[in-house]
């Protein structure tokens, strides 16, 4: 009996040993390979000799030795779905509707346009909610391959957290909210109150910063996630409530009584939103920002979901190039050449993809302020597609 | 003859047992395997992490001269936490270190665990003597009461006890009032809190010399009874002696303290007033335009004339003056207005725009204010009396309660979630170990004619507690690290502050690794004082 037992746990520890060896030592093998690619470039050259007919393109044929795709776009590939970590909790952004159990919002559309551009297919997708506190470890663990939740560009979180930004997608505020009827009108008015705040946020830091500044003293109450400060402040524990403006409109609209609260015009931070990646992985980096600078780009251009296809017959070179017609710019990142036409097919331009969530039509009616294009006196600017 | 051959024995060879069969090296065989699988799973979960913070690269551990090493790994905690916290048992700014911040949200944790050990186990012990009476509706209320809080998550009863209950009281400008100065709102629970002041050591002394009074007059009284055989009255008498030592010391701290003074103006007569409150209430008066301060007049008023007649008094927040002045204004029914600065100089600069009509302060304090002053001879110290303790009742001032002692709501929660919850388990401890004392015991105790109370606290109770002390301990362990939820309840405990510090640095590993220290010295000390106590208890045999 007591020999069984033994053999059965020798057998088992060495099971677990052996399992545990094969985790450790699994290595990745390295494949480095040259893609040759042969490139045309139309090249014309102004002879200034008058009379002499215009010169033809001349075909020159340029090497071109491109990276090799990073591991994460290699994995994403073989996986066949994105990983998206995102926000279940703030409608307009990251939102689980109830109505269809589906993931849906303004950071969910660019995993969709990711998804688009990656494999032709935008609900290719698995979204994962994250809150304040996973979402880091989350990325950091590899979890998700690329976290889109309304997460504040700074300069610890590019460096010590180890990651590694894309384009602003959204640029936001820290501001307030209180009950209409308080007589509160600006910060000062807080004197002596309690402010509602959502953990694992630079908000804690703003606010304080800001008070601090202002010289007023108030009691923050912090809790852990969106519904529970939603919550607490619905039910007048809070005479404030803070967050960013975008999820201050969000979250209003699921209080008791919308219209008896009102956002204060204070703005206290800068808060650029946007997707971010694990840093070192330049290649998905590039992929994720030039997937997010197609929307603003086709939006610039007059591309959109519903004259993508007959644009690929326009006669502008900028525009034949941004949707992959002519050139093969979506090759360098690993993807195909028509990227940028998949996403705005299937997922639409920058402003499509604004309106969709927040737009007019929506319960959010959100202004674009600085989120319009430059040429309209935003901050929305693609580099070229070229 | 010949030679018998020797006589055979028939000796059985020892059977080679094989090695793989053998108990002894098959034990020694399967615990170097043993060994080798903790080391080879250990030493994988430590590779992980080193990879990871490899990835996350040498900015985690960022020593001061800009160089990375592990013995930087904790110098983050040394810069300023920039960030507020609720609750703070002891000043906490927000310039202070992570550090800092990481004390406060221990001693928040220490500070719900003990109260809620301590209450825990006194319900868990009624609710387990209570399950075992013979009232049936007793009993089976607190049957009730285990089965359903046992086998709910206490995760969810925290939420339900937080916004289902809680935050369904009153808004704060309509608290209940059970009684005056006692606030019971959404905003928590405010009673008025006794202020000692500087003046309460002296009259400390008095009240040492009233107890020694009672002493020796109850000596003297009790020697004489019996000398005599008469019955006196000693209770009275030492009472009486006592309480007029201490109520003499209690005018005779008052009289020659000179601890407070005021600062008023010279055109505002206060000080050529026979007594400075005399002064300040003609001083009002005459601004509300009423012949004298009656409750009456001031009914009569409207809030806003009220409001601009007060008297506005200059203070530095926190200190005894405050309440000690407050006090002794709203004894004559003075319409005032409090106005706090942080630092004596914001309160004298304050004082000097005209913002309050008197500064108030330690005598001292207000001295070198008027030495600030652009023209110190307009303006005349007057000396305010100094309660020995004086009683700080709470107070709505703009958004909030000020003065007494307040219990926030997220205190609350925690606190009776883990109360109740544990509770529960005790119960069952308690109950286990009643019935685990043998009926005899009980029976005989009956036999000797004690009461069902002396049965129950003399011959069960100090038995059971023999078999009750060590799960005990585990359900006071339980109660400590359950108070990690308190961040659902918004109550800034040990995690809830260091899951701010660790979003802030983005220093996963080291804020895990001082959490877990930080609860692994309290859970420490927990057993090592139990298991001290149950030793004690424990049945010394020979």
């Amino acid at each position: 009996m007591n020999r069984k037992l033994y053999l059965l746990l020798s057998g088992l520890s060495l099971l677990s040993l052996v399992l545990a060896a094969c985790r450790g030592t699994t290595k990745t093998v390295e494949v480095t390979r040259e893609v040759e690619v042969v490139r045309e470039v139309p090249v014309t050259v102004e002879v200034p000799v008058a009379g002499t007919p215009a010169p033809t393109a001349a075909p020159v044929q340029v090497p071109v030795k491109f990276a090799e795709a990073g591991d994460t776009l290699k994995t994403v590939t073989e996986r066949g779905t994105l990983l998206c970590g995102g926000n279940a909790n703030v409608p307009g952004f990251g939102y689980l509707d109830p109505a269809t159990q589906q993931f849906a919002g303004f950071d969910i559309d660019f995993c969709k346009a990711l998804a688009a551009a990656i494999f032709d297919d935008p609900e290719k997708i698995q979204v994962i909610a994250t809150t304040g506190t996973t979402r880091f470890p989350a990325l950091q663990s590899g979890e998700v391959d690329v976290l889109i939740r309304n997460t504040t560009w700074t300069i610890s979180r590019d460096t010590s957290l180890g990651f590694d930004f894309g384009p602003t997608t959204f640029y936001d505020g820290q501001g307030m909210m209180v009950l209409k009827d308080s007589g509160i009108t600006d910060l000062a008015g807080l004197a002596g109150g309690t402010v509602c705040v959502q953990q694992g946020t630079t908000t804690e830091k703003n606010l304080a910063d800001v008070m601090r500044g202002l010289g007023v003293d108030y009691e923050p109450l912090v809790l852990a996630d969106a519904p529970g400060t939603r919550e607490a402040y619905d039910q007048g524990r809070c005479d404030g409530f803070t967050t960013d403006k975008s999820g201050l409109v969000s979250q209003q609209i699921l209080l008791t009584d919308p219209a008896a609260h009102v956002i204060l015009d204070v703005t206290m931070s800068k808060e650029p939103l946007g997707p971010l990646v694990r840093h070192g992985d330049s290649n998905w980096g590039d992929v994720v920002s030039w997937v997010t600078y197609c929307t603003v780009q086709a939006e610039e251009l007059g591309i959109n979901s519903q004259n993508v296809d007959d644009m690929l017959g326009s006669d502008d070179p900028v525009v034949l190039n941004t949707l992959g017609v002519e050139g093969d710019l979506g090759l360098a990142l690993g993807l195909s050449a028509d990227f940028c036409a998949r996403v705005i097919r299937q997922v639409g331009n920058y402003g499509e993809i604004y309106d969709r969530n927040l737009g007019p039509e929506t319960p959010f009616n959100l202004p674009r302020g600085p989120n319009a294009l430059w040429t309209n006196g935003g901050l929305m600017y693609s580099p070229p597609f070229r | 003859m010949k030679p018998k051959p020797p006589l055979s024995v028939n000796v059985i060879p020892a059977p080679v047992i094989p090695f793989w069969r053998d108990v002894r090296v098959l034990g020694v065989l399967a615990q170097i395997v043993f060994v080798f699988a903790v080391v080879a799973s250990l030493s994988w979960i430590g590779n992980n992490v080193a990879q990871g913070l490899q990835t996350l690269g040498g900015a985690q551990f960022l020593c001061d001269d800009g160089t990375s090493s592990f013995r930087c790994a904790f110098n983050f905690m040394s810069s300023a936490a920039s960030f507020d916290i609720g609750e703070k048992p002891i000043d906490y700014e927000t310039t202070d270190s992570y550090w800092r911040a990481l004390t406060v949200g221990l001693l928040n944790t220490i500070k719900v665990s003990i109260v809620g050990v301590v209450l825990a186990t006194v319900l868990g012990l009624f609710a387990g003597v209570a399950v075992l009476s013979n009232n049936w509706l007793l009993s089976r209320i607190a049957a009730g009461y285990i089965d359903v809080i046992r086998n709910t998550p206490l995760l969810v009863q925290l939420f339900f006890l937080y916004f289902a209950v809680i935050l369904q009281l009153p808004q704060l400008r309509d608290s209940l009032q059970p009684a005056p100065g006692f606030y019971l709102s959404q905003r928590g629970i405010a009673l008025p809190w006794p202020v000692f002041t500087p003046s309460f050591l002296p009259w400390l002394a008095f009240i040492i010399l009233g107890f020694i009074q009672f002493q020796v007059l109850w000596l003297l009284l009790s020697q004489r009874e019996r000398q005599t055989g008469k019955a006196t009255n000693r209770w009275l008498w030492a009472t009486l002696a006592g309480l007029i030592v201490m109520v003499a010391g209690w005018y005779l701290t008052l009289s020659f303290n000179t601890n407070q003074a005021a600062l008023v103006s010279r055109v505002s007569r206060v000080a050529q007033a026979p007594s400075p409150l005399a002064g300040l209430e003609a001083l009002v008066a005459k601004r509300l335009a009423l012949p004298q301060l009656t409750k009456e007049a001031l009914e009569k008023l409207d809030a806003e004339q009220l409001a601009a007649g007060a008297l506005q008094v200059c203070v530095v927040k926190e200190s005894p003056s405050e309440p000690n002045f407050a006090a002794q204004l709203q004894r004559l029914n003075l319409p005032f207005k409090m106005n706090r600065f942080d630092r004596p100089d914001q309160a004298g600069a304050a004082y000097a725009e005209e913002t309050c009509d008197i500064l108030v302060g330690d005598r001292s304090l207000v001295v070198a204010e008027r030495a600030a002053l652009e023209n110190p001879d307009g303006h005349l110290l007057v000396s305010i009396q100094e309660y020995p303790v004086v009683l700080s009742a709470p107070k709505l001032e703009g958004l909030n309660l000020v003065g007494g002692a307040r219990m926030t709501p997220e205190f609350a929660a925690i606190l009776f979630g883990l109360v109740i919850y544990t509770g529960a388990f005790i119960a069952e401890i308690v109950r286990s170990g009643i019935q685990a004392v043998p009926r005899g015991q009980s029976e005989a105790a009956r036999a000797l004619g004690l009461t069902e109370g002396q049965r129950l606290r003399l011959v069960v109770l100090p038995q059971a507690l023999r078999v009750i002390i060590p799960p005990l301990t585990s359900q006071y362990l339980n109660l400590t690290k359950n108070s990690s939820l308190a961040i659902a309840v918004a109550y800034p405990d040990l995690v809830a502050v260091t899951n701010t510090i660790l979003n802030q640095s983005g220093r996963a590993v080291q804020v895990v690794v001082l959490v877990m220290v930080s609860y692994l010295m309290v859970s420490l000390a927990i057993s090592a004082l139990l298991n001290w106590y149950n030793n004690r208890m424990a049945l010394v045999e020979r």
